[in-house]
């Protein structure tokens, strides 16, 4: 039996959620976005920015040692969360460039005139266009994965898709950011590589919701971003297979990334360092490294059970409210997106934003999912396992606000 | 609730969005334009052209939120019937004013006060309420008003 967490000192842990917003105690719900940082992450990149004041992996000096060991532990914390090891872990900025490193890597080393790239219709921007700008200076494809109406993966069309020949990748989220649904990941990785395709794997959604093994999700390449998972904003992680690391050439060039440099040419470390060229993002990294360890120490399970209970919550309640349409779910992630009739979802959610209920609206960096779906764009409430049954209340009281103001749906 | 978080959404605007002005078809139409918003796909189509006496006709048909309805009606009542030159002018302030890149806190302009004197609360909604103008602007430009 797993022990209920203590949502209220956890909370307090949490500077923002104790902010109010125009007179009102904040509604958080936009965790898909970004998740709230704790103390323990402000603490961790004050640290870096206080004692361990120094750049890494480049000073013989102390100060310089100590932020390379903290920084190198951040790698390893990171690694054991995906059940990897270090040298397979490259910093990036968040999932958006590590996705963009990807498609480099892997459209300098596999694209060629006609190779196709399927990618998901749940992706976000960030799984599809950087395979656009790659793909089309090679002559390459990028094609949608086949899916049912209601944008699920169809299994047995995609193996159709796979095995009409010259896929280089297949590129999907884990879970989708509109839906909150999980991607059959496992399953679509073995028919990727029965066609000897690279199986790319968005997991910034995922990732604040679960420990990744990568070596069960069957993977080759995943992504994720620190500020989902509690961390700070401008570092996330490219995990890729070292047999793939080591075939991709550099992407951007300068120092840390090099090991001789002569006007005739230069010559480029082993990964990750290859990929990491300049100063590194450290406060971020040590701030990453804080934000695993705080969910460690929560105990996943415990997240994980509370994070169910909020989801069900949330959905029971917003399928009480007149007029309003879920998206297709029943979503796996703490999350749902829905319309509200005739409103529309920037009217709703600046309504809601009076009164300190802040729900993301818009296409979520999803068009394709939308087009799908026929809408425009729509209303997303993302919770956690810090979200109280009190702000769901608020979130359904906040949308009889809309009703008041706007008319009825 | 404090009037400036009213006034967002105050009886007027809503009136301009369920009744727009400006979405009867004009004349002889001079150009077209129609411009989206990427964030949640609203649109604006809009038409202008010129009375017998050289003032500005414009149609606009909007599909979007209240507040870009609201913008696109508040503009074709505004604009309707002045020289192109001043349409033009009043454009370049507002979407100057609205751009995504304005320092806060948003100073509203001018022509927008009567009806958007909420929007400085509400600064992510400024490219709902620039969205017509960008619309107004592109036409009056591609008719050489100004370049």
């Amino acid at each position: 039996m797993t022990e209920p967490l203590d949502v209220a000192r956890l909370r307090a842990e949490v500077p923002a959620l104790s902010r109010e917003v125009h007179g009102h105690r904040v509604t958080y719900l936009d965790h898909a976005a970004t998740a709230p940082t704790p103390q323990v992450v402000l603490q961790a990149v004050a640290q870096a920015y206080g004692p361990l004041n120094a750049n890494v992996q480049r000073g013989v000096h102390t100060m310089s040692a100590e932020a390379s060991a903290a920084y190198a532990a951040a790698r390893s914390k990171v690694a054991r969360f995906l059940h990897t090891d270090p040298v397979q872990i490259v910093f990036t900025r968040g999932t958006t460039e590590a996705l963009n490193l990807a498609a480099h890597g892997i459209a300098a080393t596999r694209l060629r005139p006609r190779s196709r790239v399927l990618v998901s219709r749940q992706t976000h921007h960030a799984g599809l266009v950087p395979w656009q700008l790659m793909g089309a200076p090679r002559g390459a494809h990028v094609e949608a994965l086949p899916c049912t109406p209601t944008g699920q993966l169809d299994l047995d069309a995609t193996e159709r898709a796979l095995r009409a020949g010259h896929v280089a990748a297949v590129c999907v989220p884990v879970a989708s950011n509109v839906l909150g649904t999980y991607t059959p990941v496992r399953e679509l990785a073995e028919l990727a590589h029965d066609v000897g395709a690279v199986m790319v794997a968005d997991a910034a959604q995922a990732a604040p919701h679960s420990p990744l093994d990568v070596g069960a999700l069957g993977v080759d390449v995943l992504a994720f971003s620190g500020h989902k998972v509690f961390g700070p904003t401008g570092i996330g992680v490219l995990w890729a297979r070292r047999s793939l690391l080591e075939k991709w050439p550099p992407w951007q060039g300068g120092g840390d990334m090099v090991q001789r440099v002569r006007f005739e040419g230069s010559t480029f470390r082993e990964p990750p360092h290859r990929f990491e060229a300049g100063t590194p993002p450290i406060a971020q990294a040590l701030g990453l490294h804080a934000a695993l360890d705080w969910l460690e120490n929560i105990g996943w399970k415990a997240i994980q059970a509370r994070e169910r209970v909020v989801r069900d919550g949330l959905w029971q309640r917003l399928r009480q409210v007149p007029g309003l349409t879920l998206l297709p779910g029943p979503a796996d992630l703490p999350m749902a997106s829905f319309t509200l009739g005739r409103h529309h979802p920037h009217d709703v959610g600046s309504l809601l934003d009076q009164l300190g209920v802040a729900v993301r609206t818009g296409r979520h960096c999803a068009d394709p999912l939308h087009t799908l779906l026929g809408l425009d764009s729509t209303v997303r409430a993302s919770a956690s396992f810090l979200t109280t049954d009190a702000e769901l209340d608020r979130l359904v009281a906040g949308l009889s606000h809309v009703r008041e103001v706007l008319g009825a749906p | 609730m404090p009037l400036d978080r009213v006034t967002l959404y105050s009886a007027e605007v809503l009136a301009h969005a369920r009744s727009p002005h400006g979405t009867a078809p004009i004349g002889l139409v001079r150009q077209s334009v129609e411009v989206d918003n990427p964030l949640c796909g609203d649109q604006v189509r809009l038409s202008i052209g010129l009375t017998q006496d050289g003032t500005l006709a414009v149609s606009q048909q909007t599909r979007g939120c209240a507040l870009c309805g609201a913008s696109a009606s508040w503009m074709a009542h505004q604009v309707h019937g002045i020289p192109p030159d001043s349409a033009w002018t009043q454009s370049h302030e507002i979407t100057e004013a609205l751009s995504n890149l304005a320092p806060l806190p948003l100073l509203i302009p001018r022509p927008l006060h009567p009806l958007f004197s909420g929007l400085h609360t509400a600064p992510a909604r400024r490219g709902c309420v620039r969205l017509p103008w960008d619309a107004l602007k592109l036409a009056l430009t591609q008719d050489g008003v100004r370049a």
